[in-house]
């Protein structure tokens, strides 16, 4: 064989097969229930969570012909990494959580399942309830499930509240920081209260702006709250800080980053934590106990309906080559009381109020608090909270990024705010 | 004086460097509890987080070990066949292109990991490999760790080509030259090469993150991360005894290895 015939053969065996390969990755999804289905589930999280969910596998499989399920984990960040590479290369597992500040950016770009031919059929809705469906829809479509929920709160330590002989009386913001001024002893490293600033999340923030009768963002996906409100939040928290009431972001950055293993109110560093309400949990575990679930501190007057409520979503991939079967996982990781007696509140509180309150006796009194918490919190009036836009996950990080700036005093709150919005413009 | 001044700063500079290593082994044998609150020795030794650590993600943890083992060693072995051929041929072989394609390899040697991330994703998604070893492996007999074939080419390049010219007087064709000249000489930059490679792939993350899926097939990196809920309760003392097993063969590797990795380094212009 000539050495030009042999380059013409490899050159077309070459051509070939990145023909086979670009012919692979536009192949759409096949339409129908293959004859096995092999499910693959994920979510974030430890072992012992993955292990939990595990066992409701194995149970519903148990109810399918040929279907087997395999369960995938990782903790948080690595796990949106490897979900974002699966979303572009369209391989995402068949069934999935996602949080609110993620939703908007899968839904649109059409890697979600629409769900509502298997609404009423496969998904029981009735449990979940009219008001809850929204947290799932995009565009009007419903694309997720609020499998639980989560809604804001105080957690004190109530040792040494009752060592000092002090009741937790804040109802304003300014209550709030009297009480921790007068909880801090600044000379033995005690700190009033943890500063939510600096850290991950936005929910303080956005308790602040409902209770001010605006909104994180609009129906536009734009900010929708005013400039000064970011600068009074940041002022709020400086001051704390510079009195030596709430920590410097030294001390708090390096207590976020390691979990709540190292909270400042577990390590009995601080009184007063603004959380989640299952953080009581979490941090009970870690500290035997001792902690008290309070409500939030509010604006009188303004806002009475500014609660909210942070849904994680179950959701199935646009590419699961059984949607069905996947609808039926659904519903099961939803509405299923068995299902939810195994995997308890490993999540979050169940949705459908039939479920929290079915697992509420195999629960610690801890775990019986947070529902009984919550489920009084969703009685009071609620305004809906507008959808969260594709890159809100930018914004959070943006927060964070110049809380941090302001707390280690490279920035002022306004020249901080001001930089955030111009920011925001970039990428909302 | 001086000396002893000398010998006084490099100790203690060593000793800070050293501290995360002893924190680590020491937060290994204490309680869970202990391990952020008490930043000295445990009030209580404890080889409980061995125990607990060993089984606690569904295998024992010597499967993971093997796993990770596995793959380093089959990406040395790929490393190994692969970059010194690739450096071999930039370096002494005169074709079409050399030039362009030598320009080529330096530019992804620069290119960031993860721009290619997803690409490759797709493709070895689209041959089906994912959740097995072979997206990890591949590669390897590929020469695509080009800075291998880099450290290798410069290497090469400071070897006599008048070895080359009497071996082909002697009747050596090109690759006789290569196997029987230029690969006994290589070996500091064979080790350096191997060394990294074990190294790199036994610490490797993000890729064993995105292809492999299953518990059972899991490396190290994947089993110490099931132990870490950043939301909440993470299993921080198991997950330090791991660790330090898991540093064990790094550490063996570096301290046999450690005098050709000087020397590699220091005779491939790397410096």
């Amino acid at each position: 064989m000539t050495r030009r015939r042999s380059r013409t053969i490899l050159t077309t065996v070459a051509g070939l097969t990145t023909a086979g390969l670009l012919a692979g990755c536009s192949a759409g999804g096949s339409t129908g229930r293959p004859d096995e289905v092999d499910l693959t589930v994920s979510v974030w999280g430890e072992v012992a969570r993955a292990d939990l969910y595990q066992e409701v596998l194995d149970g519903f499989v148990e109810t399918q012909d040929d279907v087997t399920a395999t369960m995938e984990f990782a903790d948080r960040g690595p796990y949106f990494e490897r979900l974002t590479t699966n979303a572009a290369s369209r391989n995402l597992p068949d069934v999935f959580w996602l949080t609110d500040t993620h939703f908007g950016r899968y839904a649109g770009a059409g890697a979600l399942l629409d769900l509502t031919p298997y609404l009423g059929e496969q998904i029981d809705v009735d449990n979940i309830g009219e008001d809850w469906l929204p947290y799932g829809e995009y565009d009007g479509t419903v694309y997720a499930l609020p499998s639980h929920f989560n809604g804001q709160a105080v957690l004190i330590d109530q040792v040494v509240f009752d060592e000092r002989g002090i009741e937790y009386s804040a109802e304003s913001w300014d209550d709030l920081a009297d009480l921790a001024r007068e909880m801090a002893r600044t000379d033995e490293g005690y700190y009033g209260i943890i500063d939510p600033t600096v850290g991950i999340t936005q929910r303080p923030f956005e308790a602040w702006v409902r209770q001010h009768d605006q909104e994180l963002f609009d129906e536009e996906g734009q900010l929708g709250f005013d400039e000064d409100l970011l600068v009074d939040w940041w002022e709020y928290w400086a001051a704390l800080r510079d009195e030596g009431v709430a920590p410097t972001p030294d001390v708090q950055i390096e207590s976020d980053s390691q979990g709540f293993t190292n909270d400042l109110l577990v390590a009995r560093k601080a009184a007063i934590r603004l959380s989640s309400a299952t953080h009581l949990n979490q941090a009970g575990v870690l500290r035997d106990g001792g902690l008290a679930l309070l409500g939030y501190p509010e604006i009188d007057g303004v806002a009475e309906d500014w609660r909210f409520y942070t849904a994680l979503l179950v959701t199935a991939a646009a590419n699961t080559p059984a949607p069905e079967v996947a609808a039926a996982l659904l519903n099961t990781l939803v509405n299923d009381l068995e299902s939810a007696e195994i995997s308890k509140i490993s999540m979050g509180t169940p949705t459908p109020t039939s479920v929290s309150e079915g697992i509420a006796p195999l629960l610690s009194e801890d775990d019986q608090e947070i529902i009984a918490y919550l489920n009084e919190e969703r009685s009071n009036p609620t305004r809906p909270t507008p959808v969260l836009p594709e890159t809100s996950e930018q914004f959070t990080a943006s927060l964070t990024r110049f809380s941090q700036e302001v707390a280690y005093g490279r920035m002022s709150p306004a020249e901080a705010a001001s930089a955030l919005f111009s920011d925001a413009d970039r990428y909302l | 004086m001086k000396r002893v001044l000398a010998h006084v700063a490099i100790i203690a500079v060593g000793i800070g460097m050293i501290y995360p290593l002893l924190w680590m082994v020491v937060s290994s044998v204490k309680p869970n509890d202990e391990i952020f609150s008490n930043p000295g020795l445990p009030s209580a030794w404890t080889l409980d987080n061995y125990v607990v650590g060993w089984d606690a993600v569904g295998f024992p943890f010597l499967l993971f070990l093997g796993n990770s083992a596995l793959v380093a060693v089959i990406s040395v072995v790929g490393n190994l066949f692969s970059c010194t051929l690739a450096a071999y041929a930039f370096a002494r072989l005169e074709f079409r292109f050399k030039k362009l394609l030598f320009a080529a390899m330096l530019a992804t040697l620069m290119l960031p990991f993860q721009v290619i991330l997803v690409p490759q994703y797709i493709l070895f998604n689209n041959l089906g490999m994912v959740d097995t070893f072979l997206p990890l492996l591949i590669p390897k007999f590929l020469a695509v760790d080009t800075f291998f074939t880099f450290l290798m080419v410069q290497f090469i390049r400071g070897l006599p080509r008048t070895l080359d010219d009497a071996a082909a007087i002697d009747g050596c064709g090109p690759f006789t030259v290569f196997t029987r000249i230029l690969l006994p000489l290589m070996r500091p930059a064979l080790v350096v090469t191997a060394a990294f490679t074990f190294i790199w792939t036994w610490n490797d993350f993000l890729s064993p993150l995105l292809y492999l899926n299953s518990r059972e097939s899991y490396t190290v990196p994947l089993a110490l991360n099931a132990f870490l809920d950043s939301e909440g309760a993470s299993q921080w003392g198991p997950m330090f005894a791991m660790s330090c097993l898991s540093l064990l063969p790094v550490f063996l590797i570096f301290l046999f290895a450690q005098r050709h990795l000087v020397n590699g380094i220091a005779t491939s212009g790397l410096k």
